[in-house]
């Protein structure tokens, strides 16, 4: 009887015991992936790889900068996050009823400068969902949409550019919690094969870097060659704003990585490779004038006449290409950059089209028209708090008239003519 | 060079020779046996590759919260956007609240796991069955080998089915062990009555039996020199008879009791069936034609080799099933059970022939205790290398993406869920079920995959919706649909017909998420406010944001 039993039982026994030891060995041996690692408190900084003082003037610089000032009125969640983008969270006006740095910054921090400036009845920007600290998004209710988050994870990029630290606090409707769980959240919620993924993959480089793979709240595994795939194997006007923010994730990784190597040596290069490739087209495709447009990437010079597609673009399309183009060559490593004539001849464009602009058309779309400011100030060097200070201090001394401003508006018709015909010399 | 050092056998220490295995207390194993359990090893292990299909699993997840949320079986189809109040069969309510038990219970890893087990289970009793017929053990792993192959093209998907291929399996054991047995007069009604429950294929049961009555009945009479009288009263028809109403009456214990059987005959006459794949016919170039052929090519092979007789039921089934896997694809679950428990005892018949032919050698076959230590090394390999027992046992579970098929939307099911979307919704028929899963039953299906519940005239809109029709978005507002999810690979019309309406800028529709994959489409968007009445002494301008393009920020 007791054979019989042992015969029926030793096995199982057996199997069970094996298993269990195996649980123990290897079930708690190893993290799981799907923790996240968080190396720094910081995010990264990025600033211009290279300088080039042609593209305006001091002068005409902080006349653009007092026409991209953050909006008086019609202000949005886009364009704060547009401004604090470009001014910085220190930035002062002296002027109340202009949004402060510091106010731009805590629109975006704490719900109860939210709902001063976006009204009680709006809903919030933040909430804790099922996947951790979630922002509202643009398309979350359409009654408010103007007080949502119009880009995945743009607030997210923001906070980075903006020096936020990880460990800030994120005060909630009704609750606390710290940048980092966005960050973590954003993480877990991401996936390839999204929409929009541009500010995710900046906000990721910059408080993340090294990125560590990592496993989805959907159980996938993202590693940064996931991400740079995702960057580069799109037709290249693919995305929001003609894909030109994915040239500038990868000029932020890269210039990250720069900082702190990390990334494998065959992805560095793949991106490299494609930065070069866009600034290769961009010196084909550059107008007489100086300014790109969508359709850049089809490596043809963009010749006006009235049979081109080109001529049917619109000059709100021209500043917006132009800007956001200047701005990532900016950041760029200097392996990848365009001659400096390309550059001066696009920096004058957009400096003379932006002193030329309608305010109302300015307004309209302030975020594009911020992104060429902020590539000037790139370009030239110089923090536009401070550029835009010293105009000030400038026009507190002079008084200022509208021939003052025709004088700098000639001064960079002048400077484009230069460079125009020292290219056709 | 110095020659190798060698010691007799003999002369081995003592130690080295010892045999600690061998011993009253632990079982001993044949290589027949070891090579069963390696085969059911492989069958579980490569079953639980497959990945959750994103066919009617979800749906048939839906029925089953519903029934134990509700404690009650549905009158009417519960989640469609427009039921068509037929009534629905109850045919495999049962295995729809084990699913969701298992879902509730050790989540998608739990389903993944219950179908291997499942399949390897019903791969055990079909063994276990030949052998009953008299094949040697180790063509039993052939018998189930056999299976699995025949079951490639619907073996990845979890479905009650696999709960029918069980009942399939059991029946086959007890047509092998009735002629010596009395045991399955006393399961089988269990059986009955847990298969009607649990799927619909109970009929595939009783024609099994039916078969091997009507072949007892043959062998009746040619035993009883063909005298009527005698052959009915012969004990092994007698006894095929009573398994037979024994099997009949178990089915009869069902929510819709006797009634249950013709209304499963009639089933597949709802029109719409004959879009979906496994219904339509056998066609020779599909993997399923393939295999039905190859299987009947061996048939004749071994047919021809003569060395086993062809009883009259193997006949029958044989016919039955291959007719009945032609005229469509599903049947071939049936083949694939029937096809080896009818033709391994051939196989082996005719390897014993060869044999004797041959003067080839029995293959020693002591078992020995070392077998056994392989068998449970083996079945721990197939635990730790099989997903969802690894997952479950290291605790460590792989997610939605990992466990489900390509094809289901889970990234927009979830947005669907972050954005809490509720109502009537349009998707293909495929996605419906997990929609309807995930947003635990808010979201209400124009059509999903249980389409014999649906209206003939919606099933037609349906697919003038999905084929993007002109007349798409009108017949979406006629059925009152709210929302509309497009695959972008497979409705590439429709996707550019939404997204061209919706840069119209006429606020005919908008798109609220999309992916690189699929859009989720509000079909009758309130009107952006225009005006400050919600912003609650706002500062932010309302007015200038409503017209802004999202795409030019």
């Amino acid at each position: 009887m007791l054979q019989r039993i042992s015969r029926l039982v030793l096995p199982p026994a057996i199997l069970i015991a094996a298993l269990a030891a195996y649980r123990l060995i290897f079930g708690f041996a190893s993290p799981p992936m799907d923790s996240l690692r968080l190396p720094r408190r910081e995010p990264w900084p990025v600033t211009a790889s290279s300088r080039e003082e042609r593209v305006c003037t001091g002068d005409q610089l902080a006349a653009v900068l007092e026409r991209v000032k953050p909006p008086r009125d019609g202000l949005t969640s886009n364009h704060l996050v547009h401004a604090l983008r470009l001014w910085g969270p220190g930035a002062e006006f002296g002027d109340p009823s202009v949004t402060s740095g510091p106010v731009m910054r805590d629109y975006l921090l704490d719900d109860r400068v939210f709902q001063q400036l976006a009204g009680e009845k709006s809903p919030p920007l933040f909430y804790r969902g099922d996947g951790g600290v979630d922002l509202r998004s643009y398309d979350d209710a359409a009654e408010f949409q103007h007080t949502s988050s119009y880009h995945t994870d743009d607030v997210l990029a923001t906070l980075a550019e903006s020096g936020v630290p990880l460990d800030a606090p994120l005060h909630l409707r009704g609750g606390q919690s710290r940048v980092a769980d966005l960050l973590t959240g954003s993480m877990q919620r991401f996936y390839l094969g999204r929409h929009e993924y541009e500010w995710s993959i900046i906000a990721f480089a910059r408080y993340a870097h090294p990125l560590v793979p990592w496993r989805n709240k959907y159980g996938e595994k993202i590693d940064v060659e996931a991400l740079v795939k995702e960057l580069t194997d799109k037709p290249a006007e693919l995305g929001p704003c003609g894909g030109l923010h994915r040239l500038e994730a990868l000029a932020v990784m890269y210039r990250i990585d720069q900082q702190s190597p990390a990334l494998p040596l065959r992805v560095r290069q793949r991106m490299r490779t494609y930065m070069k490739q866009a600034s290769d087209r961009l010196v084909r495709s550059q107008s007489v004038d100086g300014y790109w447009s969508s359709g850049w990437s089809k490596n043809q010079p963009q010749v006006e006449n009235s049979k081109s597609k080109f001529a049917e673009s619109t000059l709100h399309d021209k500043l917006l290409v132009t800007g956001h183009h200047l701005e990532w060559l900016a950041l760029a490593p200097a392996e990848v950059q365009p001659p400096r004539e390309t550059i001066v001849r696009a920096g004058q464009w957009l400096t003379r089209t932006l002193l030329e602009l309608d305010a109302g058309q300015l307004h309209k779309a302030y975020g594009p028209y911020s992104h060429a400011a902020r590539a000037l100030c790139l370009w030239k060097g110089v923090e536009p708090m401070e550029a835009w200070r010293k105009r000030s201090k400038v026009r507190e001394q002079t008084s200022e008239s509208r021939g003052q401003r025709r004088e700098v508006r000639n001064q960079g018709t002048r400077n484009s003519r230069q460079i125009c015909n020292s290219q056709s010399e | 060079m110095s020659a190798p050092f060698t010691v007799p056998a003999d002369q081995l220490p003592d130690c080295l020779r010892r045999d600690y295995l061998t011993s009253p207390y632990f079982p001993r194993t044949s290589r027949g046996m070891l090579t069963a359990v390696i085969t059911l090893c492989a069958i579980f292990v490569l079953t639980s590759f497959n990945r959750l299909n994103h066919t009617d699993l979800w749906g048939h997840l839906d029925f089953g919260r519903w029934i134990v949320q509700h404690a009650a079986l549905p009158a009417h189809d519960p989640f469609a956007a427009n039921p068509a109040q037929a009534p629905v069969l109850h045919a495999a309510w049962l295995s729809q609240v084990i699913g969701y038990g298992a879902q509730q219970a050790l989540g998608n890893e739990g389903l993944v796991l219950g179908h291997a087990l499942l399949v390897t289970l019903a791969a055990g009793i079909l063994m276990l069955a030949v052998v009953r017929r008299g094949a040697a053990v180790r063509f039993a792993a052939v018998a189930g080998a056999a299976m699995f192959l025949l079951d490639l093209p619907i073996v990845g998907t979890i479905r009650p089915q696999l709960f029918g291929q069980l009942g399939a399996a059991l029946v086959l054991l007890a047509c092998a062990e009735l002629p010596t047995k009395r045991h399955p007069l006393a399961w089988l009604p269990l059986v009955g009555m847990l298969w009607a429950n649990l799927h619909g294929s109970i009929l595939m049961g009783l024609a099994i039996l039916g078969c091997y009555v009507l072949g007892v009945a043959q062998q009746a009479l040619r035993d009883n020199a063909y005298a009527l009288r005698k052959s009915i009263f012969d004990p092994r028809l007698s006894r095929a008879l009573l398994a037979l109403f024994l099997l009949l009456a178990g089915a009869c214990v069902n929510p819709h009791g006797p009634l249950l059987l013709p209304r499963i005959l009639f089933f597949g006459e709802h029109a719409a069936l004959s879009y979906i794949s496994e219904w339509q016919p056998l066609t020779p170039k599909s993997l399923t034609g393939v295999l039905l052929i190859v299987s009947l090519i061996a048939t004749a092979c071994l047919w021809k080799i003569g060395a086993r007789r062809f009883e009259l039921y193997e006949v029958l089934l044989l016919a039955l099933f291959a007719l009945a896997t032609l005229s469509a694809i599903r049947m071939l679950a049936w083949w694939a059970v029937v096809w080896p428990w009818v033709m391994t005892p051939h196989l082996a018949a005719a390897w014993e022939k060869l044999r004797n032919e041959r003067s080839i050698a029995e293959p020693a076959d002591e078992p020995a205790a070392i077998h056994t230590l392989i068998a449970i090394g083996c079945v721990f390999a197939a635990a730790i290398i099989a997903p969802p027992s690894y997952s479950l046992m290291t605790g460590r579970e792989r997610g939605e993406v990992p466990v489900t098929v390509r094809e289901t939307p889970v990234h927009l099911a979830d947005q669907a869920r972050r954005l809490n979307l509720a109502g009537n919704f349009a998707a293909p028929m495929d996605w419906a079920d997990y929609l309807v899963w995930t947003s635990q039953g808010q979201l209400k299906p124009l059509i999903y995959s249980h389409i014999h519940l649906s209206r003939p005239e919606t099933f037609e809109d349906y697919r003038k919706i999905f084929r993007g029709d002109e007349v798409w978005l009108h017949t979406l507002r006629n059925h009152q649909v709210q929302y509309l999810l497009v695959s972008k690979e497979r409705n590439g019309k429709l996707a550019s017909l939404v997204a061209a309406e919706s840069r119209s800028g006429l606020s005919h529709v908008r798109i609220i998420y999309q992916d690189r994959r699929g859009m989720i489409v509000d079909v009758n968007p309130q009107a952006v406010s225009g005006t400050t009445s919600g912003a609650g002494g706002s500062v932010l301008d309302t007015k200038a944001a409503s017209v802004k393009p999202k795409s030019e920020t």
